[in-house]
């Protein structure tokens, strides 16, 4: 699979901590994507099959459930490659909203 | 890019447009996709900047036109080939002297696609049929068509002709296929 500058950044921080899952918010403020940059590579990465997903349902009254994401097996072992190969730039690490 | 700070929008119409743009964007994203929808909706209620939250639904949007692109454009082998065999019906046509053979190409032509790809099907009628126009442009040669320029698009009327019967002898195939109630 091809692996731009800005999924590489996603990679990045998936294959930080491999274990956690993270939230499309928080991926969104720590690469500095938008959601609609964002959202079109994590489906990307899950129909490759190098994020898994679940749902977590919502901690307060009126929430919606949340979608999680984290690296699969295979994921970590290609966003290592890819990484090796081209590492994901410091200067998308940064937030992309205010809060 | 970091959202201009200084652009104050009242709260209230920020979140009446996110919500408009998340309706939108549920809606029009194929079936496949709406989870990955209702993903990125669900983080709205964590984003606690009304215009933020405004900037994040329209994320949705642009994924909704990401994928509607996605699917128009993604069948890279059959525009290939729709777009030879367009282009070779636009030369027939202006080698010929009646109209017939473009006619009857366009219709076998866009039939086939449709055939083989029914999945919106009305993108092959205008795949074929507006080869015959970029090949007059292309050659600077308006031909037959010098007198009524617009008559160069003609072509469209058989080919979505073909494209319906290939789509419906395709969907027709795939009922016999797997006829309700089969296993």
């Amino acid at each position: 699979m091809r692996t731009p500058a800005q999924t590489l950044a996603v990679l990045a921080v998936l294959a930080k901590r491999v274990r956690n899952w993270y939230y499309g918010y928080d991926l969104s403020k720590v690469t500095g994507l938008k959601s609609g940059t964002l959202y079109p590579i994590l489906t990307r990465l899950h129909d490759e099959g190098w994020l898994e997903t679940r749902w977590q349902e919502a901690t307060e009254a009126g929430r919606q459930p949340r979608h999680m994401y984290r690296l699969t097996p295979l994921g970590l072992s290609e966003a290592k490659k890819a990484l090796l190969a081209k590492p994901a730039k410091k200067h998308n690490l940064r937030p992309a909203y205010e809060n | 890019m970091r959202i201009d700070p200084g652009l104050q929008l009242p709260a209230r119409l920020c979140d009446a447009t996110a919500n408009l743009l998340n309706r939108f964007t549920l809606y029009c994203l194929p079936d496949h996709r709406r989870l990955w929808g209702q993903a990125l909706i669900a983080e709205c209620g964590q984003i606690s900047n009304a215009y933020d939250r405004l900037v994040w639904s329209a994320g949705g949007v642009s994924m909704t036109a990401n994928e509607f692109l996605k699917n128009v454009f993604g069948d890279r082998w059959i525009w290939a080939v729709g777009i030879a065999l367009g282009t070779l019906s636009a030369v027939v046509d202006l080698r010929s002297e009646t109209r017939w053979p473009y006619s009857i190409l366009m219709v076998s032509f866009s039939f086939a696609l449709a055939y083989w790809q029914p999945k919106w099907a009305w993108r092959w009628p205008f795949t074929v049929a507006c080869c015959l126009p970029v090949v007059v442009l292309a050659a600077r040669n308006w031909g037959p068509y010098q007198g009524d320029r617009f008559d160069v698009f003609y072509g469209l009327l058989p080919a979505a002709i073909g494209a319906v019967m290939g789509f419906l002898v395709r969907r027709g195939a795939d009922w016999l296929r797997h006829k309700p109630g089969e296993n």
